[in-house]
This record gives C-alpha cells, sequence and structure tokens, in this order.
C-alpha cells in the first residue's frame, strides 16, 4: 500500500500534475489497493478541513491582501528607505528590512516576495544593482514570510500536530530576526565588494513624515502578537481581528481601498486560500493512507534503531526536510509530514515548538533552492532572468542560510526563549 | 551587463520556441475554425459561471470574516460565547474552500513541480499539458462521484452544535465544488490549444 501510493505520487508530480491533484489521487491508488471505499476520500477531505483553527489561514491571506490593496506596500519601502536607503547597499538592505516587516503582515512567503520585489527589483536595477544579485535578495528576504509570524506553515503545522499557533508563533520571531540579521550583513559587504552604493540620505523630518505614513501597517504586528504575547487572544482570534484592522485602515484610513480593490482583495483571497486549502485536504487524505498503513510507526522505529543520539536524529531531519522543501510546497509538505515526525522528534526528547520552528525554516529553505523554489521563481519572473542566471549570486546567501539553520537546529532557546518567557 | 551572454542565449531558445509555437496556433485555428465557436462559446459560459462563484465565494468570505469577528468581540465585550458560530464559519470555509479552488484553476495558480514542464516547448509540451488535463479531470471526476455518495451517508448526520443543520449542506460542498472544478480543467484544457499560451509555466502563488 505504502510503496504504490508513494510510487503513484512520484509518477504524478514528475508529469507536473498539480501537486493538490497528485496527492489525492495517490492516496486513492493507496484506498484502490486495499478495498476501502473511495467515500473516505470526500470525508477525509472534509475533516481535513473542518478545523476552527485553520480558519486562520484564509483570515491572515485576507488581512495580507486588504493591507497590499490598501497600498501599504510602498508605504512601508518609503519608510525603511528614509532610514537605510543611504548606507551601502542602501536598496538591499531596504529589501531585506521591508520583508521583515512585511512577513509581520502576512503569512506567505511568495506573497512577500510578490508584493515587494514588483517595487524592489526594479529599484535595484535602476541603482546600477545586477538583475541577479537584485532577484536573489529579494527571493532571499521572501522567505521570512513563513517564519515571522504570522505564517500560514505555523498555523499548519499547529493544526497537524496539536500544537499551540500562538506559541508557534512566538517562537518564529527570534529566528526570523535572526535570519534578516545575517541577510542584512550579508547584503552590506557583498554590496561594498560589488560597489553598489545606497540613496540619498533623507533628512529627520522625511523620516518622521515617512514613519507616520506607514504608521498604521506598524500597528497590525503590535495587535496580532502583542495580543497573542499578553494572552489577550488566541492565534486564530487575532487573524480575524487582523482582518477588520487591515479593513478599517485601508478603507477609513488610508483611503484606498475602493469597491474594485476591494474586489480584488477577495479574489485574491479566494484564489490562495483555496489553492493552498486544497491541497490540505487532498493532503489529509494523503496522510491518512499513510497513517493507516503505519508509516509513522515504522519510520519510527527505523530511526530509534538507527541512532539514539538526537543531535545525528536533527541533522538527518535537516537533510530530509532540505531535500522535501526542494521539491515540494511548505502547505502540504507539512499536511503530510508534520504529524508523522513531530511524535518521533519528542521521543528525542525535541520540544514540538522547536521542531515546528526547525521544520518551518527548512521549508522556507526550500522556497529559495533550485530547480521548485518558489520564490525564486517569483523574483525571476521580476526581474527577467533565469534561474540559472540567479545560482551564482546565491550562493553566499545560501551559505548564510545553512548557519542559521544549524544555530536554529541546535540551540532550542533561540526559538523557545520568547515562548517560555509567556507560560 | 553581467550574465549577458547567457541571458540572450536563453531568451533566443525562447523566442524560437515560441516562433514555432506560433506556426502551429496558426495551423490549428485555420484547421479547427468551425468547432470554435463552440469551444468560444462555452469558455464564455465558464467565464460567467466563474464570474458567480467569485460573488458567490465572495459573500460567504464576508460573511464567515463578520460572523467570527462577532463571536470573538462578543466573548470580549459581553463574556458570551456561541460554539455554533465557529461551527458555522468552518462550514462555511469548506464552501470557500472549493469555491476559492475552481478559481485557482481558472487563474492557473494551482502549484505543480515543472522541472519536467519547462524542458517541453510546442506541441508536445501542449501534449503534455492536455494529459495533465485529463489526469486532472479524472481525479476530479471520481471525487465528484465519491462526494455524492458521501452526501446521501451525511444526509443522516446533523452538527453537534446546529442541530437542525443536516450534515448534507458540507458534504455537498464536495461535488458542487468538484463540478466547477472539472469545468475549469476542461476550459484549461481546451484553451492549451485554441487560445495562445504566452508563459509556458503556471503561475505560482503560495
Amino acid at each position: 500500500m505504502t510503496a504504490v501510493t508513494g510510487i503513484a505520487l512520484l509518477i504524478f508530480l514528475a508529469l507536473s500534475v498539480p501537486i493538490a491533484i497528485a496527492l489525492g489521487l495517490s492516496g486513492l491508488v493507496g484506498i484502490n489497493s486495499v478495498d476501502i471505499p473511495f467515500v473516505v476520500l470526500p470525508q477525509r477531505m472534509v475533516v481535513g478541513l473542518s478545523h476552527f483553527t485553520l480558519i486562520a489561514l484564509p483570515f491572515f491571506i485576507f488581512a495580507g491582501t486588504l493591507m497590499d490593496q490598501g497600498g501599504i506596500s510602498s508605504r512601508l519601502i518609503r519608510m525603511v528607505r528614509a532610514y537605510v536607503g543611504h548606507i551601502t547597499g542602501g536598496v538591499a538592505i531596504v529589501t531585506v528590512i521591508a520583508a521583515m516587516i512585511f512577513s509581520s503582515l502576512s503569512g506567505s512567503g511568495s506573497a512577500t516576495t510578490a508584493a515587494l520585489g514588483s517595487i524592489l527589483i526594479p529599484a535595484m536595477i535602476a541603482r546600477g544593482y545586477s538583475r541577479p544579485f537584485s532577484a536573489s535578495v529579494q527571493a532571499v528576504s521572501g522567505e521570512l514570510g513563513i517564519i515571522i509570524p504570522p505564517s500560514i506553515t505555523f498555523i499548519l503545522f499547529g493544526v497537524a500536530t496539536d500544537t499551540s499557533i500562538g506559541d508557534l508563533f512566538l517562537a518564529g520571531v527570534i529566528p526570523g530576526l535572526l535570519i534578516g540579521g545575517s541577510l542584512i550583513v550579508t547584503s552590506y559587504f557583498l554590496a561594498k565588494n560589488k560597489g553598489y552604493v545606497g540613496v540619498e540620505k533623507s533628512s529627520w523630518s522625511e523620516r518622521i513624515a515617512a514613519t507616520r505614513e506607514a504608521m498604521w501597517a506598524l500597528f497590525m504586528p503590535v495587535i496580532v502578537l502583542g495580543g497573542i504575547y499578553s494572552g489577550v487572544f488566541t492565534a486564530t482570534e487575532a487573524s480575524v481581528i487582523a482582518v477588520g484592522y487591515a479593513f478599517i485602515a485601508g478603507t477609513f484610513i488610508y483611503r484606498e481601498i475602493t469597491w474594485p480593490k476591494f474586489k480584488k482583495a477577495i479574489k485574491e483571497t479566494l484564489i490562495s486560500s483555496g489553492m493552498i486549502m486544497f491541497i490540505i485536504g487532498t493532503a489529509s487524505v494523503f496522510s491518512w493512507v499513510l497513517t493507516r498503513a503505519q508509516v509513522p510507526q515504522n519510520l519510527a522505529m527505523a530511526f530509534a534503531n538507527f541512532s539514539a543520539s538526537p543531535y545525528v536524529f536533527l541533522l538527518i531531519i535537516n537533510l530530509f526536510l532540505f531535500v522535501v522543501g526542494m521539491f515540494f510546497d511548505a502547505a502540504p509538505a507539512v499536511v503530510v509530514l508534520a504529524g508523522i515526525l513531530t511524535p518521533i522528534a519528542e521521543k528525542f526528547g525535541i520540544d514540538p515548538v522547536h521542531f515546528g520552528v526547525i521544520f518551518a525554516v527548512n521549508m522556507a529553505f526550500g522556497m529559495v533552492t533550485p530547480p521548485v523554489g518558489v520564490n525564486l521563481f517569483v523574483a525571476c519572473k521580476i526581474a527577467n532572468i533565469s534561474m540559472e542566471q540567479m545560482v551564482r549570486d546565491l550562493m553566499p546567501f545560501w551559505v548564510v542560510l545553512v548557519i542559521d539553520l544549524l544555530l536554529i537546529t541546535y540551540l532550542p532557546q533561540v526559538s523557545l526563549w520568547l515562548p517560555s518567557l509567556v507560560k | 551587463m553581467i550574465g549577458r551572454r547567457s541571458l540572450s542565449r536563453t531568451v533566443g531558445k525562447k523566442r524560437k520556441s515560441k516562433r514555432v509555437q506560433m506556426k502551429t496556433e496558426n495551423i490549428t485555428a485555420e484547421v479547427t475554425r468551425t468547432d470554435r465557436s463552440m469551444i468560444d462559446r462555452y469558455l464564455r459560459l465558464l467565464r460567467g459561471i466563474n464570474v458567480g462563484t467569485e460573488w458567490f465565494g465572495g459573500v460567504l468570505l464576508v460573511v464567515m470574516s463578520l460572523i467570527t469577528l462577532a463571536s470573538v468581540l462578543s466573548r470580549y465585550v459581553a463574556n458570551v460565547s456561541f460554539a455554533w458560530i465557529e461551527e458555522g464559519a468552518v462550514f462555511i470555509m469548506v464552501w470557500v474552500v472549493v469555491f476559492g479552488a475552481s478559481l485557482a484553476i481558472e487563474a492557473r495558480h494551482m502549484i505543480a513541480v515543472e522541472a519536467l514542464a519547462s524542458r517541453f516547448f510546442g506541441v508536445p509540451l501542449k501534449i503534455l499539458k492536455t494529459l495533465v488535463g485529463l489526469i486532472s479531470m479524472a481525479f476530479i471526476s471520481v471525487l465528484i462521484w465519491a462526494g455524492w455518495n458521501m452526501t446521501e451517508i451525511a444526509e443522516m448526520q446533523f452538527s453537534p452544535t446546529l442541530p437542525w443543520l443536516s450534515m448534507f449542506w458540507v458534504y455537498v460542498a464536495i461535488p458542487v465544488g468538484g463540478g466547477l472544478m472539472l469545468l475549469n480543467f476542461l476550459g484549461n484544457t481546451l484553451k492549451i490549444w485554441t487560445q495562445e499560451q504566452a508563459d509556458k509555466q503556471s503561475e505560482v502563488l503560495e
């Protein structure tokens, strides 16, 4: 049952069948091979989707698209540029910092890349930064979207493993700052080496004006994270409050959300959440088939026999997740694998919240690794180059990301310190 | 400019394949002129259906947001919580998902591993895409059929917090949404042969 299911999945994926369909079909192949009635297919899909916590996913997407339609991307960029734009490699540093802030409004990496990249990649190219460098900076900064809360990946991980999404969100903050900080430093030295300069320095009055413009957007992460941190509300409640806030800020304060823009935000939300959640539906069928075939237990036994050291386990898991992330999108990978791997990790004494962060960082890494890095794809399209052309400029960023990943993996405090303060 | 040579090489390759593609497009266009009106009529009808889906889905999304927001606020302001609101919102979400998924198919936002497809151009690519379309339609057909069978089972089940609501109304989202997805997969497959496809890879949006 497991073998046919796995082989079927690989064949369908290789043929470029959409991931949602490939997961559902190979699940069906598995169901068929043991004569279970096909009604489990719609049944598992509906059961997999009917979690109240999952509702945070469309809501955070909705809040993000409303913020974007409300003209927040350009205001954020203007504000960050006013402060750091004049430094060597200024526009690249602006890209990383803007991505860090935007990630705290949006739950997805490629949405972050797309929203900011359409403005910043042309801006970098206009300042004489090479196209591959500009696309690389934008793509690697976009991955912060799924590490800095709110994050779709954390929501899915929390639902799949019954881990507190609020804890996962808090655990993502410091790793997100760590990765963001290391990307800023890397961009600075690369830019210095290549002779990329910044923009004209802004005066303090310009800075204050730009900050005031962006203030309402900066307030949103304060509400969401502050609310979760202080225990005022859960992550799910925060998601719908974020929708209300984004709507009010965009419509009544910035006065940019008009009826056509509102309709556009709704359509984008429907498409993005429909696409991801349809994958979640069929991925639940697929993981149900694996669970029925006792794959988790067998895998746990194999791991236990192989090595008793949590360090070795974490190394193997990182390699495995890295390869998975290379070919898979974060959503199906989390739905299928998180439930299987987390209990094994717990047997090795690894905190599930820490494991969730390791999982998300690996998935983020996969977004900037060929052949199927979504962020690379989005950034290449904006910069109008091919993925192969980016590889050389991506290399230094990869090295830095590997170091970050190892730090996050082997120093649990990086992830667990902030959530431990709440308890 | 860095990488200019390799840039122009790939661009040249793409341009050539595009020319070939356009040539075949012209031939197919002439041969199938008579069938085109039927297909065009279907695609226009499909767009109309999708506009309806956008409206239905959009209204449901707004309702889902409003009732969840109301439930959160009522808990803080009046300290009352309604379990049925949470469950109702989840049921609406199932409908939002199937509507959204069929719109995502129309917008070609279904993510796929494109490593193989990106090596094909022209007619072979069209054949591969058609094959993928047929596989997708086969899966959705099974989903519709099984989903309909499931609604017959679910008719006897009732929601725990909304006792008057038969689970039929939740599960029927699968065959209805499946039907919309099937129409859109068919539409996309027809478009492969009748419309000029400028970009070879499907859009990615997470």
